[in-house]
Parts: C-alpha cells; sequence; structure tokens
C-alpha cells in the first residue's frame, strides 16, 4: 500500500515536471516570435510606407500609391493575425492597428487633395506623415517594451519553475531512494534473511550430521575394544564365582566387580546410542497410548517415592514413530521428573496438538508433555542440559537427555523444555501429528 | 558325558580362554579356534553341536565363516558373538539362530545355547527357509 502511495507520488511528481517543461518551452517559443518579429517588422515596414508615401508626394507616381496601399495592408493583415501572449502585449497591437488606420486615412487625404496644393505645402505634408508614422513607430517602440515587460516577466517565472523543478526533482529523488530501501529491506526481509537462516540451519545440521557419523566410527571401534577385554573379565569372574565359597568375602568382591562392570557396559551402549541410534522402526501409534504404557509401566515405582504420575485428560493424536524409542524416551524423562522431586510430588503425563516449527517448517504437532513438581532446573544447569556427558546425578552416564533429543530428532520433532527454578520443569517432545485423511 | 560340543570361533586369546573356561564348567566340551578358516578346518575334523563365532576375525572374517558352515551343515545352531555394534539387522537376514554382543551376558548365552540344543529339527528347517524369523537378540536388560 505505501510502496504504491510512493509510486503514485513520483509518478505525479514526474506529470508535474512534464507539465512544466512543455510551458517554459512554449513560453520560450512565443518570446522569440513576438519579440523578433512584430516590433522590428511593424518598425520596418512603417519606415518603408513613409518612404513609399514620400516618393509618391514628391513623384506624384500612382505606382508608388498602390505599393503603399497594398504594402499597408498587408501589414495591417499581418497585425491581425499576430496573437500576443501577454495584455499589454495584445492592447499595444489593438492600439497600433487604430493608429495604422489613422495613419493610412491621412495618407489617403494626401493622396486625394490637388497637386498644387500638395506640391504648396510639401513640407507639411511631410510633416504629417512623419507625425502620423511616428505615432505608429512609438506604439512600435512600446510594443517592444511591452515585450521585453514580458520576456522579464517570463523569466522570472521561468526561475521560478526551475526552482519548483529542482524541488520536484530533488522530492522525486529522495523518494526514489526510500522507495529503493523499502523495497530492499522487504526483499531481504521476506527471501534473503529466511534463505540465510535456512543455510545457515541446513550448514548446522550437515556439520552436526557430519560429527555425528564421525563420532559414531570411533564409537563403534572405541567400543570394539573395550568389549573385547569386558568379556574377557566377565567370564573370568564368571568361573571366579563358582569357585569361591558363598560366604566367601572374594564373592562380596566379584559382586562389586560385577557391577562396575555392568557400569561400563551402559556407558558404551549409551556412547553408541548416542553416537548412532538405531534406526526407528516406524508405525503409526495413538499417543495417548504411549503415555498410558509409560505411566502403567512407571506407576508402581513411583507410589515408593509417593510421587503421583497420572495422566491429564487428552484428546487422542497419531504420530509416526518407533513406540520402543519413543517409550524410552518418556521414560528417560519420568526417571529425570522422579529425580527431580525426589520424594512426595506429582508427575502429570499430558498431549495437546498445535501448530509448532519442526525441521525450520511450521507443521501441526502432537506435544507429549511430562510436567513434574520438581526443583525446576537452575540456569547454570540449563546452558549445557543437551551436552553429552554432561550430569548432576552421582550414578549416569550423562547421556539420557543427549539420546532422548536424538531419538526425538530422528523421527522429525524436537524435545524441549520450560522450567521455573524451585516450581518444576514440563518436557514436552514434538512430533509431526499424522491427520486421520493422510492413511 | 558332556552337554554338547560348542566350536568356538574369537581372535582373542583372553576371551577364548575365558569362554573355554566357563563352558567347560557348565560341562560343556570346548573346540576353540582362532579365526575362521581354523573353525571351518576344526568343523571337518569331527562332530559340532554348535557354533559360537566372533566376526571380528582375521583370514577368515565371521560372515564368511559363517556362510561356510552353513553351506557344510545347514542345520548347524550358530550363535554370533560380536564386539561390533549394529549387527543384528545382519544377522536376522543371515537368519542366524542368535546374536548377542559382547561383553556376554553369560546366564543369558547358557541359556540360548540350551535353547537352541533343544531347538526341534522343524523350527531350525523353517528359520533357515525363511518361514519364520526367529534370530534371537540377546540383550542384557540394563
Amino acid at each position: 500500500m505505501v510502496i504504491l502511495l510512493l509510486a503514485a507520488i513520483i509518478v505525479g511528481s514526474a506529470a508535474v515536471t512534464w507539465r512544466q517543461v512543455r510551458s517554459l518551452r512554449r513560453h520560450f517559443s512565443s518570446v522569440r516570435i513576438e519579440s523578433f518579429r512584430i516590433a522590428d517588422y511593424l518598425q520596418a515596414n512603417v519606415l518603408d510606407l513613409n518612404a513609399t508615401l514620400l516618393q509618391f508626394v514628391l513623384g506624384h507616381d500612382p505606382r508608388n500609391w498602390q505599393k503603399f496601399l497594398l504594402n499597408s495592408k498587408a501589414l495591417d493583415l499581418w497585425l491581425e493575425q499576430q496573437r500576443p501572449s501577454t495584455p499589454p502585449e495584445r492592447e499595444d497591437l489593438a492600439r497600433i492597428r487604430s493608429k495604422l488606420m489613422a495613419y493610412r486615412a491621412e495618407a489617403r487625404t494626401i493622396a486625394t487633395s490637388d497637386d498644387d496644393s500638395r506640391q504648396a505645402d510639401v513640407l507639411a505634408v511631410l510633416s504629417k506623415i512623419e507625425g502620423a508614422s511616428q505615432q505608429l513607430l512609438s506604439l512600435g517602440y512600446e510594443l517592444a517594451s511591452a515585450h521585453r515587460t514580458a520576456a522579464a516577466q517570463l523569466i522570472d517565472a521561468s526561475q521560478k519553475a526551475l526552482t519548483l523543478l529542482q524541488q520536484v526533482i530533488f522530492t522525486a529523488l529522495v523518494l526514489l531512494m526510500i522507495l529503493s530501501a523499502w523495497a530492499i529491506t522487504i526483499v531481504y526481509r521476506e527471501m534473503i534473511a529466511p534463505m540465510r537462516l535456512k543455510l545457515v540451519e541446513s550448514r548446522l545440521t550437515i556439520e552436526r550430521q557430519e560429527k555425528l557419523a564421525s563420532l559414531g566410527v570411533l564409537a563403534a571401534g572405541v567400543a570394539h575394544e573395550i568389549r573385547n577385554p569386558l568379556t574377557a573379565i566377565k567370564a573370568r569372574l564368571f568361573t571366579l564365582k563358582k569357585a569361591v565359597g558363598e560366604r566367601s568375602t572374594a564373592l562380596r568382591d566379584a559382586y562389586v566387580i560385577e557391577r562396575e562392570i555392568g557400569r561400563l557396559e551402559r556407558i558404551v551402549r549409551d556412547v553408541l546410542l548416542f553416537a548412532r541410534p538405531a534406526e526407528p522402526r516406524s508405525q503409526l501409534i495413538s499417543a495417548v497410548v504411549l503415555l498410558r504404557e509409560v505411566a502403567d509401566l512407571m506407576r508402581g515405582q513411583m507410589e515408593k517415592s509417593n510421587i503421583t504420575l497420572t495422566i491429564a485428560p487428552s484428546a487422542n493424536a497419531t504420530v509416526r514413530g518407533d513406540p520402543d524409542q519413543l517409550k524410552q524416551v518418556l521414560l528417560n524423562l519420568v526417571r529425570n521428573a522422579a529425580e527431580s522431586i525426589g520424594e512426595c510430588g506429582q508427575i502429570t503425563l499430558r498431549l495437546r496438538t498445535e501448530r509448532t516449527s519442526l525441521s525450520g517448517r511450521p507443521l501441526e504437532a502432537a506435544i507429549l508433555e511430562v510436567e513434574d513438581t520438581g526443583k525446576g532446573i537452575s540456569a547454570e544447569v540449563q546452558k549445557r542440559l543437551f551436552d553429552p556427558f554432561y550430569t548432576t546425578k552421582s550414578a549416569g552416564t550423562g547421556l539420557g537427555l543427549s539420546i532422548a533429543a536424538r531419538i526425538v530428532e530422528q523421527h522429525g520433532g524436537a524435545l524441549r523444555y520450560q522450567t521455573e527454578f524451585g516450581h518444576g520443569t514440563t518436557f514436552r517432545i514434538a512430533l509431526p501429528l499424522i491427520v486421520p485423511q493422510a492413511f | 558325558m558332556a552337554k554338547g560340543i560348542i566350536l568356538l570361533a574369537d581372535d582373542d586369546e583372553e576371551v577364548l580362554a575365558a569362554l573355554d573356561g566357563v563352558f567347560r564348567s557348565e560341562g560343556y566340551e570346548v573346540i576353540v579356534a582362532r579365526n575362521g578358516r581354523e573353525a571351518i578346518a576344526r568343523f571337518y575334523e569331527g562332530h559340532i553341536d554348535i557354533a559360537l563365532i566372533d566376526l571380528n576375525m582375521p583370514v577368515k572374517g565371521g560372515w564368511e565363516t559363517f556362510e561356510r558352515l552353513t553351506t557344510i551343515h545347514p542345520l548347524l545352531p550358530i550363535i554370533v558373538i560380536t564386539a561390533r555394534p549394529y549387527q543384528y539387522p545382519l544377522a536376522v537376514a543371515a537368519r542366524v539362530g542368535a546374536l548377542m554382543e559382547k561383553p556376554l551376558d553369560l546366564v543369558l548365552l547358557l541359556q540360548a545355547i540350551q535353547d537352541l540344543l533343544d531347538e526341534p529339527i522343524e523350527q531350525r528347517l523353517s528359520r533357515l527357509t525363511g518361514k519364520r524369523t526367529i534370530t534371537r537378540y540377546l540383550q542384557t536388560p540394563v
């Protein structure tokens, strides 16, 4: 709308400029014609008429009289055709025509008088002709002066028009610059900025994928090298346990060793899972059923710590995913929630749908929430929450949330959270919603 | 009287010795091999009830050895033991009896050995012919 308005202003300015230039050109043309023709032509013709009349008076040649009549008519006709531009010029021209008529009448009086009387007072005749023509000539001068005034006015008007023209051009230029800046801003904001953002996101994703792929190769290699000695240790421990008596202190040591081996196994497994989670065996799943299964699995364990685990009333939603992997994510979140609460509290599982951005695109999504009344997450911990190997627990690899986030990402979703320190945390698994018509 | 004869193929000496001790303590007779070629040679030498094959072996790798043994004796129960991750889809495609990732859960492994030894011949046939996919993924619940 604003662009259209600015464009209209620029077009309007261009039209005004065009009109001004045309008007100036017309004025200049008319001034040139009037100034150089009318006054000079008049003066030259009057002098010529005077000369012809004088020749007639002196020589009595009727051809001179005919010539005078013809030339004076031609002058009158020419004057009639002139269209001066200013009122003073028009007035002067009218007066010139009337004086020309008077001049011709005077000339006719001289022509019709008899030869003797004309001869007797040549000087008086000459004086009459002179008088009549002088009036014409002075009117001619007046006309020239009127031209000069008109020219001065025209120059003044031209100066003003040029100033206006300058202002119009300057304004149009400023408006054009504003319009261009506006257009550039809009193009940048609407097209270039989102494309750049997408490019950066894609680059980051590729970098991350490359890093994770390298990590996968590294993890697989390291896992192989660790697992073989662990196998030998476990096998030796197995035979050792059988060899020592049940009441032996060595058996207790064996159990400790076994537990520690178990810990090493978990670390290796988590690193492998983080580096390369198994490909989801996707199928259509009811999200509510998923929440119900997790609640049923964990309820007993939660009750031991006086934690109530409930499912908030939710409408169902269908998602596509690996039920085991998604269950693993939810179990992890519920365990974290329980650890945040400690003793006595509430964990609520909830399902809702909303439009949200997933993989850089706005999508209808199913949001699976795990809300707790625990301690919340401090700002310090939040900074590193998804960092691999970062943990606040005494036992744990610090890979749980990283793995959960990776699994959700592999499902085309996102793992998000909202927390209030001292009041609780809500983790949200956002997954693309499958609408019933789609399958 | 041994509960069965196990062919154990692994290139890691410590693993080989330790597992040999475990299986013997459980009443099995064990024939060891340090690579795939040796495993096939041992198999030709005498009767074998079940084979445990590591994947990462020199000379002849685990999958190659599995293929060769299956060709020689299609009904031989084979358990793949490996320290390599992500091998289960391959094991399913190859119709392996069971797959267990190292470090092994020995209780689970011994149970799986016994189960495969007790497996009816029809079930082995149906696994081999692809009628049933019964590649067991032996995992310890952690």
